[in-house]
């Protein structure tokens, strides 16, 4: 209830600004999900993500979906150090900010508080 | 990269230069070849089927067959009717320098053609031409000075009401009141009066109705000439048509100036169709072609005057029939041909490009992943080398690799040159979110 209420605090004004931007689409929430107290860099989101996914995810549309959450403000990133691995490139590390991750936790809650309404719908209708 | 130039480096490099500096000279010395050679066969009708021949026959006459130039002044007379009705605009010099011909036939016809062409630019010489000692050239040029409503001739023309001439005074003042009235009914009164007279075989099946026509001007007295005339002609080509199976069989049998004059009739009275005409005019340009050594002058005349017509017949046929018409103005041959230069010409310079390729490869050689940087934010080239430094470490095929980075590689096109761009319409900036 503390953290619906902080929630609510936090975010409840912003989506009244701009609704859309807080939606999520299924990729973006499935990218917060794999960033959830845990820093890492693209290859390795999709490492992450691909093992058992219907349809793989490519550069493509990771970076695109990255794009959308970084504006939305849902990720941060820093510049990463080491640069041997990738031929002299930089590499950017993302990380879950504090909204991002209320509104995952939000979405979440819906999905389940949903399960449950459908479930007691049935045994309803079971009777 | 290493920069050093070692002497390897420098004539590898100056081998490139050469291949270059070749290749761009070939293609230029081809480009100008085909150009020129193009132009030349266009003018060079000896390459040319007699159907192609037969399409650009204004051309063949005057360029090829150079006709208005014929020792032969009949020739010359037919050539000149046979421009002008042909329209052919390109014969406008020959023809005003036909003006000047010894024989009166040609000055005529000449002055008449001028006139069918809408020459403007001759009207000074045929005005001079009004001075002319014949009495049929005089007409013809006054027929032509009206056809071009030359008003700037009007003094000049008003002078020949008193010529020594009935035919010259009558054309004369009809095309001065015209002139000056802006009429035009003179002039098809005089189209009608011409009407296809040189044709023995036409007259002859207008005699066999001239009863008919007798009896039809005098119940149309109270009409006006032109509608007269015009009414005649109508019933004229009418009548004359019951006898085209007759003149049919007639022409199947004939051959020589006989089958010509059967021909021409037959044109005007329309009874042949579309292969027939073909069949005509392809032996028409065979005779053409062996014009030099005919020897009768009639014969000559016929011909040309027979082929103006099929043509002219013949594309109002094209044209009724709404058939689209091939493209003639360039020959099939010629065309293949240049086709075949600029092909190799091409070949050749793309394949001295790549060979220049080749050398430079040796010369400069950039990394893929510096060609990467210039398309995508570094933080992908990074992710696409570390890929791919995974894939080889898990020892998959060169070909594995590559395929992949490529698909990677052209997503990643879409997804940042499009995708985010049309994303970050509905998006709030960076400013935005932070207020």
């Amino acid at each position: 209830v503390q953290r619906m209420l902080v929630w609510e605090a936090m975010v409840m004004p912003r989506q009244k600004d701009d609704a859309d931007s807080v939606r999520l689409s299924a990729i973006e929430e499935d990218i917060l999900t794999a960033l959830l107290g845990r820093e890492l860099y693209g290859l390795e989101l999709l490492g992450l993500m691909n093992p058992g996914r219907p349809k793989e995810l490519s550069f493509g549309s990771l970076y695109p979906a990255l794009n959308r959450l970084e504006k939305k403000g849902f990720i941060r990133w820093r510049w990463g150090d080491e640069q041997d691995e990738s031929g002299g490139a930089r590499r950017k590390y993302y990380q879950v900010t504090g909204l991002g991750a209320n509104t995952l936790s939000q979405a979440q809650q819906y999905r389940i508080s949903l399960a449950q309404r459908i479930l007691g719908w049935f045994a309803l209708g079971g009777i | 990269m290493n920069k050093k130039n070692t002497p390897e480096k420098t004539r590898q490099r100056t081998l490139a230069f050469v291949a270059v500096f070749v290749g761009f000279l070939g293609t230029s010395i081809f480009a100008s070849i085909n150009v020129f050679a193009a132009h030349q066969k266009n003018q060079d009708f000896s390459q040319l089927d007699a159907e192609e021949k037969f399409s650009r026959l204004p051309e063949y006459l005057l360029v090829d067959r150079k006709l208005l130039k014929d020792s032969d002044a009949i020739v010359r007379y037919s050539a000149a009717e046979a421009l002008g009705k042909l329209r052919a605009k390109e014969s406008i010099p020959q023809l005003t320098e036909l003006l000047k011909d010894s024989a009166t036939t040609v000055r005529c016809s000449a002055a008449k053609a001028l006139g069918e062409l809408r020459s403007k630019e001759s009207i000074p010489q045929l005005t001079e031409l009004l001075k002319d000692s014949n009495e049929l050239v005089r007409f013809s040029v006054v027929e032509a000075l009206g056809e071009l409503r030359a008003k700037e001739s009007i003094p000049q023309l008003t002078e020949l009401l008193k010529d020594s001439s009935n035919l010259v005074r009558f054309l004369t003042k009809m095309v001065v009141e015209e002139l000056r009235s802006e009429k035009k009914i003179s002039r098809l009164l005089i189209k009608g009066l011409d009407y296809e007279k040189r044709n023995p075989i036409f007259l002859r099946s207008i005699d066999e109705i001239s009863d008919k026509v007798d009896k039809f001007i005098k119940d149309h007295r109270s009409m006006d000439d032109y509608r007269r005339l015009e009414n005649l002609r109508t019933l004229a080509e009418s009548d004359a048509k019951k006898i085209l199976p007759k003149l049919i069989i007639e022409f199947n049998k004939s051959n020589g100036i006989e089958q010509y004059k059967m021909l021409e009739a037959l044109i005007i009275l329309d009874g042949l169709n579309e292969s027939q005409i073909r069949e005509a005019m392809l032996k028409s340009i065979k005779e053409l072609e062996r014009f030099d050594k005919l020897s009768g002058s009639e014969e000559k005349s016929l011909i040309i005057g027979t082929s103006t017509k099929l043509y002219l017949k013949y594309n109002q046929k094209y044209k009724e029939s709404k058939i689209k018409r091939p493209s003639l103005n360039q020959s099939r041959q010629i065309r293949d041909r240049q086709w075949i230069l600029t092909g190799s010409a091409s070949a050749i310079s793309l394949l001295l490009l790549l060979l220049t390729l080749f050398c430079l490869r040796q010369v400069q050689r950039i990394g893929w992943n510096d060609h990467l940087t210039c398309y995508f934010p570094e933080e992908v080239v990074g992710e696409l080398i570390a890929l791919r430094r995974e894939l080889t470490q898990a020892n998959q095929s060169k070909l594995l690799i590559e395929t992949k980075l490529l698909y990677e590689i052209f997503t990643l096109i879409w997804g940042f040159y499009i995708q985010i761009n049309i994303d970050n319409l509905s998006l709030p900036s960076k400013d935005q979110r932070r207020r």
